[in-house]
């Protein structure tokens, strides 16, 4: 067992990934040294800010219609340009940030605290693990894109819906890691001593088993946040996501579907909009991975 | 080995069954009647029901699914509710342009990656591994619709290299319209996979390059690049197989939306198609295929371990 | 020797283009406006079956660009007892796809079958006594009273149309698909290269004789086939199913998107307005439920509603693409009129409709708007339509759904918390909105007469049954007024403007017929 993965310096790394501001030489270091951190850090930074402060921005009401004022090119008034019923696209790709962001983070927080328990209780309870497992099995081996299309059709198109059905796709990967990393633990010494001991479950999970599964949870966690982000993309793109009344970055692509030959604009800004959170959002994991289990860096 | 076989065989049965019962309860509870798409836009509310009635969605859930999974258990998937034709026969119809594009992928994937990878591995440290590295994040970023219309935009409407759309069918005696019509997409389906197989083979190629006997072989003087290729590359072989079996719902993820942007005729689009209209049948049809091909292609991986990494037994 | 056989094999390469140019002209490449999922035109009302019906079956009248019925299979049609008895004979030489003659008996069972689902055909049902083959080629009609316009119902070109087949299919019940397609149409349905969305095909039907009377126009007159297969290619997305049509992919796209057109007209591709009746949008009102069970407030509404602003978004900047001031009869056809029309024309003051509605009664109760999302041309509509809406001061929550769900929901007669709906949007084609006869918003049958909205207005009905009745052109348009302004005062739907459907097609096709996507008489090369 490396020593890094039980360091519990790791809990305390976690918020340097805001990187502090007071001391310079500190961040300078820093940046050197997880250069991935760093710039996928800064930019999801600017992406949270543009979300936050949308209405400050120089936007307007990116539901207004204009139709009279319709696919205008991108100019000094319409920085992005307009959509076919006369809309903001500045406006609607900056509001859509919310969305995605909304979605990103909240499905990978779900999926995390949902998988865990599973992955916990699987790895535990041997009884359920059988059942359990196979039940993932069956989730994992139909196409995440597919389930998530078929749970929307369940429903009616809400942002809501749109998190659970991803959550509910996302969550054996980390039931299955969880899992993975307690049965690996169960064989350890000071594990099987403290079962031995007669300490009670719970306190083992707490003491041992979470400390532990934090540093791959952290990093999956934020994988799940940008796929999550392509599977809402994706699902409104294809008219299974959000809805269209509201501006989210697949839904904007979604309408400038049809024209992209002509005005290629309305896909391109949401297009490099989502691209660049994703790639953002990614750099971030790697380098928390990198910095946080060289191990599993290897690994994959 | 045999035993292992049959056993992982029997094990597929509970996933399978778990995924019929799930798609079955998931769009029997769906909103959306297909009755009132069929009747269409004109059609009285008196019309919709007894359409309902005679295609026998008005029956209980218990009755429908005991009596569909005795149907597909016998090797029939049912009948559209729309088009009235066999689901088994549309799957059928769809299954070439599908596997086509996937092969292709995947082919593509690994020609370009696994070199990518091996020299990322090599040059490791240097400009070379940092730009390989940032390519597979950034292609891993990038929504595969985005990058497909960025293709077609580019080499089909611009350059006119390639055509923009359609599928022709693969034949022996002249290939070339066939592989005319899957070099956008599969280029397009491939980025994410390339980013993928790039990775792990650099990963793998670092840690096998660390080991032991290859400082041997360097020790006694064999030169770089036969150690690159035969010992590290057999080596490396394992995970980028494991990779395929884990990428492969992700591929037909994919493909589902490569198939919509160029127009092939895959089981993508029928399901996506189905899903819209609510055609029950085929969903819970291609579904099932698919979660089936899925636990098949994972079996087969695990065997392929044997093949690759003799140390692996069963 | 060399030489020669040099020469020969560039002669042999340059040959085979023009042999395989030769072939291609006898194909023709379409890409139709949706996925052809039905296949009879009977069971479905969507367009898209109904072009393909037309390929397949034949009628026994044609509808010409006038709008008026000739004969097509029919070689003429008797009236007798004061037009309480007409015999229609059919003409010599007609086969169906299978090689069997076309009789008298199977022309009378596929009435019936059309009968029992088209509006136009259940009204002629309701005034006939008996429909019978007294022997091969005499269709005979028992009447309660005069229908003038028999003609008319059985040569219509909308859906569904009276499509002829033979009495073995035409038994089968009419709530029933069938999927064997044997016509005696133009056209040959290929069962065996039906690929459900991305590929129909279908290949000449050398036996067709055409009718050798008329000329031809929309469904009149000789329908001539001159390809050996036409194919229809899917394509769903509207940028890739342009640019398949630059590329010189496909040869023809049956609905190409408004702003496309110019792009389309720029690479050289003819662009055109094959039918002047285009699409008619239309807002409906749940009338069983409040607040739109007053009156007063859906007149209103008409003050909100800018045909304007919903031409622009679906059809494009061009203003030859659409068409304002649109009433109850689609403009240009002999019964549209602008009278009464004035409160749908001019200025948009959302304030006076704002007073208007507060005066009317309206306290801010909650308004459901169904918005499909799945099809663009829809979708627009259902935009602009919930934006004008909200403008007007409704307290509106829009639902956006599919198409499918809409449709479903639209027949939910309930309060809006059991799953009921306030407003929802469609299209009519023009062709819907020629005559009352096939206008089916224009009806106030009530929660009975099954049709969605189910306004009552014995006025409207009354006037419907008058012109059924009117004797001649200048009565009918004098009740088409009076309907008119009925309409404006029950407001059972609003009209919201009218947009041209352009059709493009490469410059090498000529002879497409007026009308919707019709095959006949069309040439490539």
């Amino acid at each position: 067992m490396s020593s890094t993965i039980l360091d519990p310096a790791i809990a305390a790394e976690l918020p340097d990934v805001l990187p502090a501001r007071k001391q310079r030489g500190k961040v300078a270091m820093f940046a050197y040294r997880h250069p991935s951190i760093f710039a996928g850090g800064l930019l999801v930074s600017l992406v949270v800010a543009s979300a936050v402060f949308a209405p400050l921005l120089g936007t307007v009401d990116p539901t207004a219609l204009a139709p009279a004022k319709r696919l205008r090119v991108p100019s000094e008034i319409y920085w992005f340009g307009t959509d076919m019923l006369g809309r903001d696209i500045y406006s609607r790709v900056l509001y859509g940030t919310r969305v995605s962001l909304q979605v990103g983070v909240m499905v990978a927080l779900f999926a995390s605290v949902i998988g865990m328990f599973i992955g916990l209780t699987s790895g535990f309870i041997r009884v359920l693990d059988t059942v359990v497992m196979r039940v993932m099995d069956g989730l994992m081996s139909i196409p995440g894109i597919l389930l998530a299309i078929a749970l929307m059709a369940l429903t009616r198109g809400s942002v809501g819906n749109v998190i659970i059905a991803i959550t509910i796709t996302e969550i054996p990967r980390v039931a299955r890691l969880v899992r993975g990393v307690v049965l690996s633990l169960r064989e350890q010494p000071y594990v099987e001593a403290a079962v031995a001991a007669g300490t009670r479950v719970p306190k083992i999970i707490w003491k041992h088993i979470l400390p532990n599964t934090l540093a791959p949870i952290t990093v999956q966690a934020t994988f799940i946040c940008a796929s999550a982000m392509i599977t809402e993309a994706t699902l409104s793109f294809i008219g299974a996501g959000t809805p269209p009344t509201i501006p989210s970055w697949g839904n904007i692509m979604a309408e400038g579907r049809a024209l992209w030959q002509v005005k290629p604009f309305i896909v391109l800004f949401p297009a490099m909009f989502l691209s660049i959170t994703v790639l953002s959002i990614n750099l971030l994991g790697d380098g928390l991975r990198d910095a946080l289990d060289p191990r599993m860096a290897k690994k994959i | 080995m045999f035993a292992y076989i049959i056993r992982r065989v029997i094990a597929t049965i509970p996933v399978v069954a778990i995924v019929a019962l799930f798609i079955f309860s998931l769009l029997y509870f769906a909103p959306g009647d297909p009755a009132a798409i069929i009747a269409g836009d004109q059609a009285t509310p008196a019309d919709v029901e007894r359409i309902r009635a005679s295609l026998g969605l008005d029956r209980p859930f218990v009755v429908r699914f005991f009596e569909w999974s005795w149907q597909v258990v016998q090797g029939n998937l049912g009948v559209s509710i729309f088009t009235n034709l066999p689901v088994s026969k549309m799957i059928a119809q769809r299954i070439e342009p599908s596997l086509s594009l996937m092969l292709l992928t995947l082919t593509f994937a690994i020609s370009v990656a696994v070199p990518l990878g091996v020299l990322a591995a090599w040059k490791h440290g240097t400009w070379i591994d940092r730009l390989v590295m940032m390519f597979a994040v950034f292609f891993f970023s990038v929504p595969v619709f985005v990058v497909g219309y960025l293709l077609a935009y580019t080499f089909a409407l611009q350059l006119d290299w390639f055509p923009v759309q359609g599928y022709t069918p693969f034949s022996i005696s002249d290939p070339w319209p066939w592989l005319r019509n899957l070099v956008l997409p599969a280029a397009a389906l491939g980025g994410a996979f390339v980013a993928l197989i790039a990775r792990i083979t650099r990963a793998t190629m670092l840690e096998v390059l660390s080991q032991d006997y290859i400082r041997t072989a360097r020790a006694k003087g064999v030169s770089q690049r036969p150690i690159l290729f035969m010992h590290a590359l057999k080596n490396a072989a394992v995970p980028i197989v494991t990779i395929i079996g884990i990428g492969f719902a992700g591929l037909i993820g994919g493909a589902v939306v490569t198939e919509s942007v160029f127009a092939i005729p895959g089981v993508g689009r029928l399901v996506v198609d189905a899903i819209l209209r609510r055609d029950y049948p085929i969903i819970q049809g291609v579904v099932l295929m698919l979660s089936f091909t899925y636990v098949l292609v994972n079996l087969c991986v695990d065997l392929l371990y044997t093949l690759f990494d003799p140390r692996i037994r069963y | 020797m060399k030489r020669r056989t040099v020469l020969q094999g560039i002669g042999a390469a340059l040959a085979a283009p023009r042999i395989a140019a030769a072939q291609a002209a006898r194909v023709l490449k379409f890409i139709p406006q949706s996925d052809l999922t039905v296949l009879d035109p009977i069971w479905t009302t969507a367009y898209v079956t109904r072009n393909h019906g037309f390929m397949v079956f034949d009628t026994l009248f044609g509808s010409d660009g006038s709008f008026k019925a000739s004969p097509q299979m029919a070689a003429g049609m008797t009236v007798e007892s004061d037009g309480r008895l007409v015999r229609i004979t059919l003409r010599d030489g007609l086969k169906w796809h299978d090689g069997e003659k076309v009789l008298a008996r199977d022309c009378a069972a596929s009435i019936k079958r059309w009968g029992a689902r088209d509006s136009f055909g259940q009204t002629v049902m309701a005034v006939t006594d008996e429909l019978s083959a007294p022997d091969d080629k005499t269709i005979q009609f028992r009447l309660k009273k005069p229908f003038a316009l028999l003609a008319d119902a059985l040569g219509k070109s909308s859906s569904n149309f009276a499509a002829m087949m033979p009495e073995r299919l035409a038994l089968t019940d009419p709530f029933k698909q069938i999927t064997e397609m044997v016509g005696s149409g133009p056209y040959k349905f290929k069962a065996d290269e039906r690929n459900v969305g991305h590929l129909v095909v279908y290949e000449c039907n050398a036996a067709y004789v055409p009718s050798p009377t008329g000329t031809a126009s929309w469904t009149a007159g000789p329908k001539i086939a001159n390809f050996d297969r036409v194919e229809w290619h899917v394509i769903p997305d509207p940028s890739t199913a342009a640019a398949a049509l630059q590329g010189g992919e496909m040869d023809w796209w049956e609905t190409p998107t408004g702003d496309l057109l110019p792009t389309l007209r720029k690479a050289g591709i003819t662009v055109a307005i094959q039918d002047p009746t285009g699409l008619i949008g239309c807002m409906r009102f749940n009338q069983l439920q409040p607040p739109f069970d007053n009156p007063a407030i859906r007149r209103a509404i008409i003050g909100a509603i800018s045909q304007e602003d919903f031409n622009l978004t679906i059809a494009g900047d061009d203003p030859a693409m659409s068409r304002t001031g649109v009433g109850v009869f689609t403009p240009g056809t002999p019964l549209a009129s602008d009278v009464g029309l004035e409160p749908l024309i001019g200025k948009r003051d959302y304030d006076k409709v704002k007073r208007d509605l507060a005066a009317a009664g309206y306290k801010g109760e909650k308004v459901v708007f169904l918005a499909p999302t799945d099809l663009a041309v829809l979708k627009m509509q259902g935009d602009i339509a919930g934006d004008a809406l909200k403008r007007a001061g409704l307290n509106v929550e829009v639902q956006a759904m599919d198409w499918g769900s809409v449709v479903g929901r639209r027949t939910n007669k309930g309060p809006i918390d059991k799953g009921g709906w306030n407003v929802a949007c469609t299209f009519w084609t023009g062709g819907d909105h020629l005559t009352p006869a096939g206008h089916t918003f224009m009806r106030g049958t009530g929660e009975a007469g099954g049709n969605w909205g189910w306004p009552s207005s014995t006025v409207l009905e009354d006037l419907r049954t008058q012109w059924f009745d009117a004797p001649g052109l200048a009565a009918q348009q004098k009740l088409a007024q009076a309907m008119q302004r009925q309409v404006m005062q029950d407001v059972p739907y609003v009209p919201l403007g009218q947009v041209l459907q352009a059709t493009a097609f490469r410059k090498n096709i000529t002879g497409v017929p007026n009308g919707f996507a019709m095959f006949w008489n069309v040439r490539k090369g």
